[in-house]
């Protein structure tokens, strides 16, 4: 398989007459995770969402380039967008569980999908559980409303019901800028667990979240893809003065 | 929670450990080299000390990037802060050892030195010192890194022994060549004396990763000479 599992080429996009990414390049690496930081406007989670067509639902809105997922461009009119949303699955800045036990909540996406038949189901569910390292704490209260768990638990249980229907890219927009410091590390060491099986692709404030756990660094800035690179280089030593300076809280 | 920090951490320690064990193999090869005028020995300590240069800066490498991704704080930040320091240290320890293999390059038979006993137990102290200072760091035990620095005693007296039966030898003889060897072993034991206020340093930082207190054990170690 290629190390690149998302290539982004030439890609511009518009909320009307506003340009708000341009000409972005780049390669998102296969089960590495991906960064995106820079300043509130900058177009770091408008690209987030570009990634699996987020943004299909916002009137008006238009690209320009390619995003190609193992080699097939997004774009293309003969892409099914609920396939593409399978493949490259999202979790949200907060918890949003559906109002259902937590076992319907895992088993949501796999029965739309009609992925499991007859007992199937309670394996995807308690695989996708522990895959989100909630299993031992909900496994006796699989039936309980999901809404009775605590907001660390409720992200965990959100990147379950995401991991439950297989995708291949997990997108997640600061999925811990609502949770206090102890779930927030619980969350970053699930991240690293997940990058074993899946590509991550993070938009976070928080840079020190950005430095501790992704492999790759985007910085984003006026809609542009100022720098780019191994996590390590970008926060060690910019190559640009910009991501310096907002990295090092001088401009923001 | 934090495991993959605590992962890094452990790979630092593990490093620093190793680097240790170089520095003190480094040392025990000189002295046999300068025991035996094995010039060959000599010249692969020569040769090492650039592998031993190369693993302060990897280690130090390391520790800026985990100051830069992982923001540490109280002891995190305190035991990397150390290793910054010991690894300073270390190199030069390697420079010392280095420096008694450049002797033992230029040395040849020397029964001259024969009833100069100081000078090898000095050098078996002072690798002791550092050994201990390792297993302290290792063990997190304060109690052991500080005997280990005030084993510094020891060595700074056997030196004063030693220059005093030297200067007694240089005293009695009118060889030039005879005198030039004893210069030698003045050389020599130089290098341990360093080697040894290096390994106290070496010691104070391991103190300092579980008390936060920088403890001057042998405040003035260059006193003796």
């Amino acid at each position: 398989m290629d190390e690149n599992i998302i290539e982004v080429q030439d890609f511009n996009f518009y909320y009307g007459e506003f340009h708000a990414l341009k000409d972005l390049n780049l390669s998102i690496k296969r089960n590495k995770i991906t960064a995106l930081i820079g300043p509130s406007g900058c177009g770091k989670s408008t690209f987030l969402r570009s990634l699996n067509r987020m943004n299909d639902t916002i009137k008006g809105t238009r690209v320009e380039g390619k995003i190609l997922l193992d080699g097939k461009n997004i774009y293309d009119e003969d892409v099914d967008v609920a396939v593409l949303r399978q493949r490259v699955g999202m979790v949200f800045q907060r918890p949003n569980p559906f109002p259902q036990s937590v076992y319907d909540n895992v088993a949501f996406g796999p029965r739309v999908l009609g992925m499991a038949k007859n007992g199937d189901l309670d394996a995807i569910v308690e695989e996708s559980l522990r895959g989100a390292a909630l299993w031992d704490e909900v496994k006796d209260r699989l039936d309980e409303s999901a809404l009775s768990l605590n907001p660390g638990q409720q992200q965990r249980l959100c990147i379950a019901r995401t991991v439950a229907v297989k995708p291949e890219v997990i997108l997640m927009d600061e999925p811990a800028s609502a949770l206090d410091p102890v779930a927030t590390l619980s969350i970053e060491e699930l991240m690293r667990q997940l990058a074993e099986n899946y590509t991550i692709v993070i938009v976070t404030h928080n840079m020190q979240q950005a430095a501790r756990v992704s492999d790759w660094t985007g910085f984003f800035w006026l809609g542009r893809l100022v720098e780019f690179g191994e996590t390590d280089q970008v926060f060690r030593a910019p190559k640009e003065e910009l991501t310096e300076a907002y990295i090092t809280g001088r401009r923001g | 929670m934090r495991t993959h920090f605590d992962k890094q951490l452990s790979d630092m320690q593990d490093e620093i450990l190793r680097m240790g064990s170089m520095v003190e193999e480094s040392l025990r090869m000189a002295l046999g080299a300068l025991a035996q005028s094995d010039h060959e020995t000599a010249q692969r300590v020569h040769d090492f000390d650039a592998t031993i240069n190369a693993q302060r800066f990897a280690i130090e490498d390391f520790c800026v990037q985990l100051i830069a991704r992982q923001q540490p704080i109280a002891r995190d930040l305190r035991s990397i802060v150390a290793v910054m320091n010991m690894i300073v240290d270390l190199e030069r320890m390697g420079d010392q050892a280095k420096g008694i293999a450049n002797i033992a390059l230029g040395l040849g038979p020397h029964p001259e030195w024969e009833g100069l006993d100081e000078l090898w137990q000095m050098g078996d102290i002072v690798i002791a010192m550092l050994d201990q200072c390792m297993k302290a760091y290792a063990a997190h035990d304060i109690k052991m890194a500080r005997e280990a620095a005030l084993r510094d005693n020891e060595v700074d007296e056997l030196y004063l022994r030693l220059r005093r039966k030297v200067v007694q030898r240089c005293a009695e003889t009118d060889n030039p060549a005879l005198v030039q060897s004893y210069f030698d072993v003045m050389r020599a034991t130089g290098y341990l004396e360093r080697y040894g206020d290096q390994a106290t340093n070496v010691a104070e930082r391991v103190i300092y990763i579980f008390t936060g207190a920088v403890d001057e054990i042998n405040p003035e170690p260059g006193e003796t000479l």
